[in-house]
């Protein structure tokens, strides 16, 4: 909330002052976003008067002015439309800044200027102007602008939690300093009203649950066309409320002062009683700010026989407006509870300085005082008649007793505080309470609708006593280990390994271009759209990371990197029916070169096997690598496996389809991964002893196989086969082409062979390598080289 | 006896004149082989008397110890020579630029929750998940915030549907924590959350950790304390302080904005307060016997300050010269 400093200033004897009202208010919870100072600025600038004025003899646009500033006439040159002689203007002197800009004497074409001519712009009224802005006649030549124009002042602004709708007033605020610094204060006095006729205008309050209260007064024969105080609309505008007429401005002054917003229909434009009830499907509203709403059902409104007047609480409606040619209106004063408000105006796309109170909690005790402060100023500034003021009443909000107890008091804080203490604090913030020595009983005032448990009131103690005084003490706690899983890497853990292996950590967004990512995936009924996306390219939520990855990629490869790897550790998600599932990812991608540019090694792209070796090192256990039954369409179909743990799928790796790697206008090969994080995480624990125990013997074998075969497929079906004493099977060379027929390829393996007790007979390592081959000739076909 | 001498003359010059120990063999065989003339010199001692042969034997034997000697010092200096000059051949600019090995590098804003998470086990603060997408009743009505909560419409929430929402904050994971387990608790929960909004210095989605500490005397005091502690910790400053100012929160009663001294300043931080006795009920803990704080910190914030890092948009933008100076 904006508030004027000088204003609110008015309430209170004893001066404020204003650095320490900031910090007071801040560190009460009320925070002071900003104090903008009016006239800080404005030191050299005074009200001028144009005497004469003549063109500039080398420029079109220009005019060279003579400009009267009280103490002395100088000649100043002015490019605005509107300069003409008579009129007062701002005046800026030699030696006035704006900002980093100071003015000083300057030639302008060849002419002297001795200051400059001001717009509103320039002097912290408005935000634009095209042309200079044109004084009152009656201000006096030479005053400062700051004095002229009561600019004199500061404008706070308080950024209130929820909770203080209390304070959403200037006598909220006052009544909040008065708590925190004793500094008593004064409300504007209001007159008796004499009421001089009665109101025909009948009232049907057919909602009263959700408008418990409901004022209403006639005023006839006002006059609307008349000027109110420059000082009460500079209040407005400095709360950021335009002047709109005298009525109007006023009922805004008032709901400023008080925290009561109120209405005022033109009498005349009423059509028969006034009913306060539920809107009905369908019906439509054109709203004072032009726009045309259809209502939904069960909204709260104010309505005549023919049309709905206000949404209640919101906005009032166009045609039962009050403008200057007004003379008799109608002004509503009610309480419609924060239940009924709740996202009301939100739904219409509205948050009005109304709608935003009763949201929040309007003084229901302060609805009538409210209206004769209005009428007090209606009539003060207006005239008119007033009639007798309508109340229609029902059940309104009961504030209930809540017990304190000093003891939990302290419990709660860790800090003592006296009976005496909590006494004064009470009192200071206007609570009525009992206090029965062991227990307060507090009944809060009507303003305070947060106030509704035992911790409420703590807090309202410890505000006023100051979280400063808080003392910052460490818990004393009884000392457990927390359990440890030593059998299982952590994430951090994980992440180091991979990024010892040059990859770069992403951190990405989790949503994505739905179609995107439609292109690139399987599962459409698998994808989660949001409702309401911050963008369209970012509405659904990812299933893979891989198309954040390929963008993350792309963003690179336009700014010249050649080598890229990427990973991630972050969850992706899928929907299943009604339900979501979130799933842990470890998931990546390399691209380019395989090594940076240099003198020593010959420089090839990355392919399949670099990342299938990447993928293996991050592991303890071991990994199999298999075509996937079906194609992913994701990876290229020649070049993809699924990475199985046991018998367990627990993510995949391939080389991006060209097809994709077309739509996301990549240049080279991308090899991708997925890996379920949360499935890499065993450790290796038990030590193998009988390793170290003999030497192994080594055996190559050369063989000629198929094309088609596959040597994973070779390798575990001897690891399977338990050939005695063979501990390893590996294959070093794979060679292809000159002297071998086209159909095959010829695959050489080294054997070790090994036992674990003793060095084994030459026989007996020839048994072992002769079973091997047999193997490999019944299975696969093999031949011996 | 003078072929002798010249003898070890003549090993003298060739032994110098042999600069590999693969020819310096063949030239000791020469000299010392079977059918030498060392070999032939001592063949000849059989025909002499049995009073000249020992002396003459002598003779010989002193001369093939001086031409064995001869041998292995020229032996020695070749060995010596080849050495040297192998040595340097082998010489390389050591200035060359090494074969580089590119190290990838860890992301600092998952860093930050690294270490976020060691400084709070080191306590006995156990770390913990829940889900990003969130049902209404988590991350809203459990955590005190009714349907026709103002606070609902300050959160800027995503929706998938009706009831599900991706978490505004990380607060949720209280609830399900005290949901499966009794006190005294003691967790933080470090996590991805999102709201909707955009610019300069707001991301739809950040990283909050969530802190929950519950027990049956637990205090404000406490909570100032822990909070305290942490960002001494963190930041690795003994003297750095915290000033706690009166807030709002739903589920937290008292509620307060934490303030940290920075650069002779304050700097807002996070948020935390007593957890609301409602909060407790929701997961029945009965409040009257257990109490205890909660706390969020914004870990991008944190990022920013302890790397020196001034616009938040960079921790999502991907881009390698950034990341890779982590």
């Amino acid at each position: 909330m904006k508030v004027s400093f000088s204003w609110l200033n008015n309430y209170f004897d004893k001066p404020l002052n204003i650095e320490s009202l900031e910090y007071d208010l801040t560190m009460a919870g009320l925070e002071v976003d900003s104090i903008e100072h009016l006239g800080a600025s404005l030191d050299n600038v005074v009200v001028g008067k144009i005497i004469s004025i003549e063109k500039h003899p080398d420029a079109d646009k220009l005019n060279v002015c003579q400009v009267d500033v009280g103490s002395k006439e100088l000649q100043i040159v002015c490019g605005a439309p509107n300069a003409r002689a008579g009129i007062k203007i701002p005046c800026a002197l030699i030696g006035a800044k704006f900002g980093q800009f100071e003015i000083k004497k300057a030639k302008l074409r060849g002419v002297e200027s001795f200051g400059m001519l001001c717009s509103s712009k320039e002097i912290g009224l408005s935000d634009s102007a095209d042309g200079l802005l044109e004084l009152s006649q009656d201000l006096n030549l030479g005053d400062r602008i700051s004095d002229a124009l009561d600019l004199n002042d500061s404008v706070l602004d308080i950024s209130l939690t929820p909770n203080r709708a209390d304070c959403l007033s200037v006598q909220g605020i006052a009544r909040e300093i008065k708590s925190l610094t004793g500094n008593p204060f004064h409300l504007p006095k209001i007159q008796k009203i004499e009421s001089n006729f009665k109101s025909d205008q009948k009232v049907n309050v057919i909602d009263s649950n959700n408008c418990p209260l409901y004022c209403g007064v006639e005023i006839a024969g006002l006059n609307n066309t008349i000027n109110l105080p420059k000082e009460l609309i500079s209040y407005l505008s400095r709360s950021d409320i335009s002047s709109i007429n005298p009525v109007v401005d006023l009922v805004n002054y008032v709901m400023l002062e008080t925290g009561q917003p109120m209405h005022a229909f033109a009498k005349d434009k009423l059509t028969g009683s006034i009913d306060v009830r539920p809107s009905k499907t369908g019906e439509k509203i054109v709203l004072l700010n032009d726009q045309e709403v259809t209502l939904k059902e069960n909204d709260l409104v104010i309505a005549d026989e023919k049309n709905v007047l206000a949404i209640a609480g919101v906005m009032g409606g166009k045609n039962s407006s009050v403008d200057y040619d007004t003379k008799n209106i109608f002004i509503e004063s009610a309480f419609f509870t924060p239940l009924s408000m709740a996202g009301k105006a939100r739904n219409y796309g509205l948050n009005t300085d109304s709608s935003h109170r009763f949201e929040r909690g309007v003084d229901f005790a302060n609805s009538q005082n409210a209206l004769m402060r209005l009428i007090n100023l209606i009539q003060q500034y207006c005239g008119g008649d007033v009639s007798d003021i309508q109340e229609h009443k029902a059940t309104l909000p009961q504030r209930s007793l809540i017990k304190v107890r000093p003891s939990r008091v302290e419990r709660i804080l860790g800090t003592k505080v006296s009976i005496e203490q909590m006494e004064s604090i009470f009192t200071n913030l206007g609570f009525e309470f009992k206090n029965s020595g062991s227990e307060f009983e507090v009944y809060p005032p009507s303003y305070r609708f947060d106030l509704t448990i035992e911790e409420d009131l703590i807090e309202e103690v410890i505000r006023i006593i100051g979280y400063d005084n808080v003392e910052a003490k460490d818990p004393i706690t009884t000392l457990s280990p927390l359990s440890t899983n030593f059998a299982t890497y952590s994430l951090d853990e994980v992440r180091n390994k991979i990024s010892h292996l040059g990859f770069n950590e992403l951190v990405s967004y989790s949503f994505i271009d739905a179609e995107k990512e439609r292109d690139i995936h399987f599962n459409i009924d698998e994808q989660i759209i949001l409702e309401n996306p911050i963008a369209e390219n970012m509405n659904a939520m990812r299933s893979h990371l891989w198309s954040s990855h390929l963008d993350a990629l792309k963003f690179n490869i336009n700014r010249g990197q050649d080598r890229i790897k990427f990973f991630e550790i972050a969850k992706s998600f899928t929907k299943n029916d009604e339900s979501f599932n979130e799933q842990l990812l470890l998931s990546g991608l390399i691209y380019g070169d395989s090594i940076e540019r240099g003198w020593a090694d010959k420089r090839r792209k990355f392919d399949f096997y670099d990342l299938k070796s990447d993928i293996e090192s991050i592991v303890d256990y071991k990994l199999i690598f298999k075509v996937p039954d079906l194609t992913t369409n994701f990876y290229h179909p020649g070049q993809e496996a699924f990475i199985y743990k046991d018998s367990e799928v627990i993510g995949s790796l391939g080389l991006l389809h060209p097809s994709i790697q077309k739509k996301f206008d990549i240049d080279g090969n991308v090899y991708l991964f997925e890996l379920d994080a949360l499935k890499i995480l065993d450790k290796k624990l038990k030590l193998n002893t009988a390793k170290l125990k003999t030497v192994p013997v080594k055996r190559d074998i050369s063989i000629l196989v198929d094309q088609e075969v596959q040597v994973g497929e070779i390798i575990s079906a001897v690891e399977k086969a338990n050939i005695s004493n063979v501990t390893s099977f590996s294959l070093f060379d794979l060679y292809q082409g000159d002297g071998i027929d086209d159909s095959k390829k010829s695959l050489a393996f080294l054997i070790l062979i090994q036992d674990t007790y003793k060095t084994l007979e030459e026989n007996e390592v020839e048994n072992s390598v002769q079973s091997i081959i047999n193997l490999l000739k019944k299975e696969f076909n093999a031949t011996q080289r | 006896m003078d072929n002798l001498d010249q003898l070890i003359e003549q090993a003298k010059t060739d032994f110098l004149g042999c600069f590999k120990l693969s020819e310096l063999d063949h030239i000791k065989a020469r000299f010392l082989g079977k059918s030498g003339p060392i070999a032939e010199a001592m063949k000849t001692l059989s025909l002499l008397s049995a009073e000249e042969r020992p002396k003459k034997g002598a003779e010989i034997n002193q001369i093939k110890r001086q031409i064995e000697d001869l041998l292995n010092i020229r032996k020695e200096e070749i060995i010596s020579a080849e050495l040297n000059k192998r040595l340097e051949e082998e010489k390389i600019d050591i200035t060359l630029p090494s074969r580089k090995f590119e190290k990838g590098s860890l992301h600092p804003v998952v860093n930050t929750i690294s270490s976020i998470s060691k400084i709070f086990h080191s306590i006995g603060f156990d770390v913990t998940d829940g889900p990003e997408i969130e049902d209404d009743f988590h991350n809203f009505t459990a955590l005190n915030i009714p349907e026709s909560h103002p606070a609902r419409a300050m959160h800027d929430t995503f929706y998938i549907n009706k009831n599900y929402v991706l978490r505004t904050h990380t607060s949720p994971v209280q609830i399900r924590y005290m949901e499966n387990n009794a006190p005294p608790i003691q967790i933080i929960s470090p996590g991805r959350v999102y709201r909707v909004d955009s610019d300069a210095t707001h991301s739809p989605m950040f990283h909050q950790v969530e802190g929950l500490m519950i027990n049956k005397d637990v205090n404000f005091s406490n909570l100032k304390g822990i909070v305290q502690s942490f960002l001494q910790k963190y930041f690795e400053d003994e003297k750095l302080t915290i000033r706690f100012r009166p807030s709002y929160f739903p589920f937290t009663e008292p509620s307060a904005e934490i303030d940290m001294s920075w650069n002779g300043g304050w700097l807002e931080i996070g948020g935390c307060g007593m957890v609301h006795p409602n909060v407790l009920k929701h997961v029945n803990i009965n409040p009257e016997e257990f109490q205890g704080f909660a706390f969020g910190l914004g870990v991008e914030r944190l990022t920013m300050l302890k790397y020196g890092i001034d616009d938040l948009r960079h921790f999502f933008n991907h881009d390698l010269r950034f990341l890779e100076q982590f």
